[in-house]
């Protein structure tokens, strides 16, 4: 799952949501015994990925578990640092714009006639 | 709130106590020290040999210092102590107090000094709705520090209580046992810290926003109000109100993440210390022509958090702007959607309005640039993801059914949208001033697009859309019989046809036809809207009005400064005066600090403001509110690069000069004088209170 989130966001090349946004992320997303670690770097919007292990504006850590919920949007990454479920050093804010790249929740069921209706997304 | 507590704030920390600096809060009470959402300490009690102190007098030193005169013993008339106890308690990253005795006697005195702490670590939320907790509690003593702590899994909170004199620790508080020459005195350094820790390790977590110190909190008030525009006035309430609203302004600044360490205003005390959408959007239009930067960082910061997709949970959608953010616990566990809750339907619109008003000011046309992207997505939020019936008005339905709110206007209480015979109408719900911010925002992004982002062809579909929104509104929200807009349409298209405050908020988006204009003015000044105070949240005559209730019969200043501004811009000079003189009237009886909202009772049967029994205060946008009636009363008006002040003043006023103000022009002065009669006889000064308060 992170394998696959990291590799789609080296992808994406830019983002325009992120255009005021410079920094760098370094995840550490710890599997057992193991860590596995990632770096994203955000320049006015520009992304990309890597393997590197060095200084980061901004280090979150977690477990694998968590981590793959908060790329699938199943969980949601504010709520889950709250909760000391993902830890955060540094420049903090990184995380604010880092949660716009991933993808919502999965919808519930559409029940409200009216609300389908004016929906046109 | 009841007045006596004692109140200290910076942000979203603040500290409420009795008299004595006391802190015994039951769970359902807003007493004990606060910051992000969670109460940190629920017990602080001093005591002196094993007794009470007595409160001599309190000394409300800054919003964010106190200092409290104190003699032990309680219960008795004469107070004839040899000794004298003085705490000092500033608001930071927790708190820090300055505990002294003083022995006036001619002999040592031996003493034992007891500190009781404890707490429950309460979410805001269940101290509001008396919930219970989850979690578990684990208080120690270590490193010299007495540690309250709370875990609920990974979810760790934890109070941190140290001295600097010798103290005996246990997990219940702190005792000195102490000797007092003749004369002399003691003293001690009291820290308490609030700690949120994290994922498997002691750090900290989000640096969200640190206690500022109290040296530099006095300096960056100091040049706060420096930087504000300095009031002259013959009217001497007038200038306390001034003064009382740009320092709770200060004090309700509030450093959220993705702000670049700048401030923005917090909502309100107790209940409100966090970052609303709605909230923020407003008190920054209210002191744009004051402190325009706390516009610039409402923007940035609401801009940053803008909704990227859709989240039912949430009620998020991509280009919505978010209603309010939270951090407690019941957030951090998804009991509270609030991380943050996007379920508002004006702050979207509203942010674009405040994007326009803040470049017609200040002439910042780089933020307006930079934030093109935010503004176009919060346009197209109207048009896609708010128009749920597909008839081009903006509606509301929570789509989270259990902890959403059901209202996403501004009266957001559960009866605050009803017809006149009292029924509550179905979801989704269009309410009317919705439409209105719609209509304003989509004329104020046209010019954004025609003049900064050189996008002609969106402006012109801009305002074809605008003036189409406004033909249709002005047939079906008009309510024929009476000459009113009605409050809302419901699911039918039928007219929700009570009347409320809502008209005058029309008349501030501009959307009103100018031919209806009149017919409106005469409903917000008429007797069952107008009090003499301010423009009730809903006319007496209607099923649920209730002069002290929450939206359906009280009197909001902020939503009276709004109303002034729409008079205003139709023309309406002497009434919107007339709104002026009854809040600022008001606002003396509050010693200058306009309470949230007050009964809406008629001016003539009280003589003075009923206070609304749970009001929030300070409230941001009431204390915005003196600020956007100063510039209702002078007529202040960017106009290209000029400032035009066309001033109307109540009658009593006989002159009003703010100087300095702020904006594209650098700083200039506004002047205003009285109206003087046909004998050429100055007015009178404004009557004492009570009485009066006419154009």
């Amino acid at each position: 799952m992170s394998k696959a989130l990291f590799e789609e966001l080296g992808r994406r090349g830019h983002e325009p949501l992120l255009e005021k946004v410079s920094g760098t992320i370094r995840f550490e997303i710890v599997n057992g015994k193991q860590t596995e670690r990632w770096l994203v770097s955000i320049d006015k919007g520009d992304l990309s990925v890597s393997r590197k292990n060095v200084r980061a504006d901004c280090i979150l850590r977690t477990d694998k578990a968590v981590f793959d919920r908060v790329a699938s949007g199943k969980m949601n990454a504010m709520a889950a640092t709250l909760r000391g479920d993902i830890a955060l050093e540094g420049d903090s804010e990184l995380l604010v714009p880092f949660q716009r790249l991933l993808p919502g929740p999965p919808r519930r069921r559409r029940r409200l006639r009216a609300t389908a209706a004016g929906r046109r997304a | 709130m009841s007045d006596d507590l004692i109140k200290i704030l910076d942000g979203n920390t603040f500290v409420v106590s009795d008299t004595r600096g006391d802190i015994e809060a039951s769970l359902t009470d807003p007493t004990g020290l606060f910051s992000f959402d969670t109460r940190f300490l629920s017990k602080w009690v001093l005591s002196v040999n094993g007794e009470r102190l007595n409160p001599l007098s309190v000394d409300d030193l800054q919003y964010f210092e106190t200092r409290f005169f104190l003699v032990p013993g309680t219960g008795t008339v004469y107070v004839d102590s040899k000794l004298s106890v003085i705490r000092q308690r500033a608001v930071g990253n927790g708190f820090h107090e300055e505990l002294t005795i003083l022995n006036h006697d001619e002999k040592p005195v031996g003493l034992t000094v007891r500190v009781d702490a404890g707490c429950d670590f309460a979410d805001l939320f269940e101290v509001k709705d008396a919930l219970s907790k989850k979690g578990k509690y684990a208080n120690r003593v270590e490193k010299g520090q007495l540690q309250l702590v709370y875990e609920r899994d990974k979810y760790v909170r934890s109070t941190l209580i140290s001295a600097t004199a010798p103290a005996r620790l246990d997990k219940d508080g702190l005792t000195f046992k102490i000797k007092i020459e003749p004369h002399g005195t003691w003293t001690t350094d009291l820290d308490v810290v609030t700690a949120m820790l994290g994922y498997g390790e002691r750090h900290e977590l989000p640096k969200f926003a640190r206690g500022r110190g109290r040296q530099n909190m006095q300096r960056n008030l100091e040049r706060w109000l420096e930087d504000a525009p300095r009031l002259e006035c013959d009217w001497d309430p007038l200038k306390a109100t001034y003064r009382r609203s740009l320092v709770d302004l200060a004090a309700l600044r509030f450093t959220p993440p993705v702000a670049g360490g700048r401030s923005l205003p917090a909502a309100g005390l107790p209940w409100f210390m966090t970052m609303f959408g709605r909230d923020s959007i407003l008190t920054s239009l209210q002191a744009l022509p004051f402190t325009p930067e706390l516009a610039k960082t409402t923007l940035l910061a609401l801009g940053g958090w803008q909704g990227s997709r859709v989240d039912d949970f949430r009620d998020e959608d991509p280009g919505r702007i978010l209603h309010e953010m939270r951090y407690g616990e019941l957030t951090a566990f998804e009991e509270r959607p609030h991380s943050p809750y996007y379920g508002c339907a004006d702050a979207t619109p509203l942010y674009v309005v405040l994007l326009d008003e803040y470049e017609r000011w200040t002439g910042d046309r780089k933020l307006v640039r930079s934030l093109e992207l935010e503004a176009r997505a919060a346009l197209n939020w109207i048009d896609e993801y708010a128009d749920l019936q597909g008839d081009g008005y903006i509606w509301y339905q929570r789509r989270n059914e259990e902890t959403g709110l059901e209202n996403q206007c501004w009266k957001d209480s559960w009866d605050s949208i009803s017809y006149r015979d009292g029924r509550l109408p179905g979801f989704p719900r269009a309410t009317c001033e919705l439409q209105g911010y719609a209509y304003d925002a989509k004329l104020r992004g046209a010019r954004l697009a025609r003049e900064v982002w050189k996008d002609p062809a969106f402006a012109d579909e801009l305002e074809k859309q605008a003036a189409e929104l406004k033909r249709r509104f002005n047939r079906d929200f008009w309510v024929e019989d009476d000459e009113y807009f009605a409050l809302a349409l419901d699911t039918e298209g039928k007219q929700v046809d009570a009347l409320a405050s809502n008209n005058g908020h029309l008349l501030w988006s501009g959307i009103v036809d100018k031919s209806k204009a009149k017919a409106v003015v005469r409903h917000l000044m008429g007797p069952k809207l107008f009090c003499g105070w301010g423009v009730r949240t809903l006319a007496e005559g209607e099923a649920r009005f209730n002069p002290i209730g929450y939206h359906v019969g009280t009197v909001w200043p902020f939503d009276n400064s709004f109303i002034a501004w729409g008079l205003r811009r139709y023309g309406f000079k002497d009434e919107a005066a007339q709104i002026a003189a009854g809040i600022l009237d008001a606002a003396a009886f509050f010693d200058g600090r306009l309470p949230e909202a007050f009964g809406g009772y008629e001016r003539t049967l009280t003589r003075y403001p009923v206070q609304y029994p749970t009001a929030c205060s300070p409230q941001a946008w009431s204390t915005g509110a003196p600020l956007l009636l100063l510039r209702t009363m002078l007529g202040l008006e960017p106009v290209g690069d000029h400032l035009v002040v066309d001033p109307a003043l109540p009658a009593g006023i006989g002159h009003l000069e703010l100087l300095d103000v702020p904006g594209r022009w650098h700083r200039v002065d506004a002047f205003g004088r009285g109206r003087v009669d046909v004998n050429g006889k100055r007015a009178p000064l404004r009557p004492q209170l009570g009485v009066g308060g006419h154009a």
